[in-house]
């Protein structure tokens, strides 16, 4: 009985993953927006400032391509890696040497590193690199078009199971 | 050869699954000892007061369990929704958007969405390659699937 659960429920696990990329995009994009044009709150950093202002421009386009599923794996690859660059390098900062914050990756005023949103994007995008980005995506839009001009349709993710 | 590397990406997602999962349930799980115990980090939230003290409670149970793998759509179910009470409970009175502490003008509520979507993903994958579940399946089948 909960097999016959389990099994429906994976039936969905494409559309799911998709809205689970379209959320974490667009939070991602904003990220990239509110540093860049200080839209919809906060500052906009000045422009060429290293690294924040290099760091918006990446999550802002490539915020938009994961939320649009565009070349998916490749921009999840590069944003999970900026992440973990931004969480070493500002968060918990061994990699810059001197500064000392907290190990754990909590709220800043309440003593952490403010790292956790960072962690979680990091390895959230991991994983839709090696997903791809699921039914709703213009990725799969493109892939149906040249599927059906003769070329192999083995790029479809097929669920989480081996 | 984007089709093979994608074919070939896709036969680590069982794996990657499980390592996100493990991440994600064990920041959940600091988040419930942080509400609930003042561990790592003191949230100052005082013992069985309502409605956060509780929240670190549930945080904390599904957390292991999600961590673990063990009953993980389950868990996940609960952990999804309990964040979207959290989200619309907690943080969306605070302000609009959702980036940005407060003092900032966002309402803090990031992760919230982000825990509430990414344990939305897992009810619906279970808890990939490695996790207990994937093991008891196994013994009680006769074979991993």
């Amino acid at each position: 009985m909960t097999t016959k659960i389990d099994t429906r429920l994976a039936g969905y696990a494409s559309p799911v993953l998709s809205i689970f990329r379209i959320v974490f995009g667009l939070l991602y994009t904003l990220h990239g927006s509110m540093k860049l044009f200080g839209w919809p709150i906060g500052t906009a950093v000045p422009t060429g400032t290293w690294p924040f202002w290099f760091a918006a421009l990446i999550e802002f386009v490539l915020g938009l391509l994961i939320v649009a599923g565009l070349f998916t794996r490749i921009a999840a690859f590069i944003a999970s890696g900026e992440m973990a660059f931004a969480y070493f390098y500002q968060h918990w900062p061994p990699l810059k040497g001197g500064a000392s914050s907290s190990f754990w990756p909590f709220d800043r005023q309440l003593g952490g590193n403010g790292g956790e949103l960072v962690i979680m994007f990091c390895f959230a995008f991991l994983l839709i690199a090696t997903t791809g980005a699921g039914a709703l995506s213009v990725d799969a839009r493109r892939r149906r078009r040249v599927a059906t001009a003769g070329a192999a349709p083995r790029r479809q993710f097929r669920g989480f199971r081996r | 050869m984007t089709t093979d590397l994608d074919a070939r990406l896709n036969t680590y997602s069982p794996a990657v699954l499980s390592l996100f999962r493990v991440v994600f349930g064990f920041l959940f799980t600091l988040f419930g000892t942080s509400h609930a115990f003042g561990w790592p980090i003191d949230f100052g939230i005082p013992t069985g007061s309502w409605p956060v003290w509780w929240a670190g409670v549930i945080e904390l149970v599904t957390g292991v369990l999600i961590t673990l793998g063990l009953c993980t759509r389950i868990a996940a179910f609960i952990a999804s929704g309990l964040m979207a009470v959290a989200y619309f409970w907690q943080h969306q009175p605070l302000g609009l958007w959702p980036i940005g502490p407060p003092q900032m003008g966002g309402n803090g509520g990031a992760e919230s969405i982000l825990f509430c979507f990414a344990f939305f993903l897992l009810v619906f994958t279970g808890g990939g390659a490695y996790a207990l579940d994937a093991r008891l399946r196994g013994s009680r089948v006769g074979s991993a699937r």
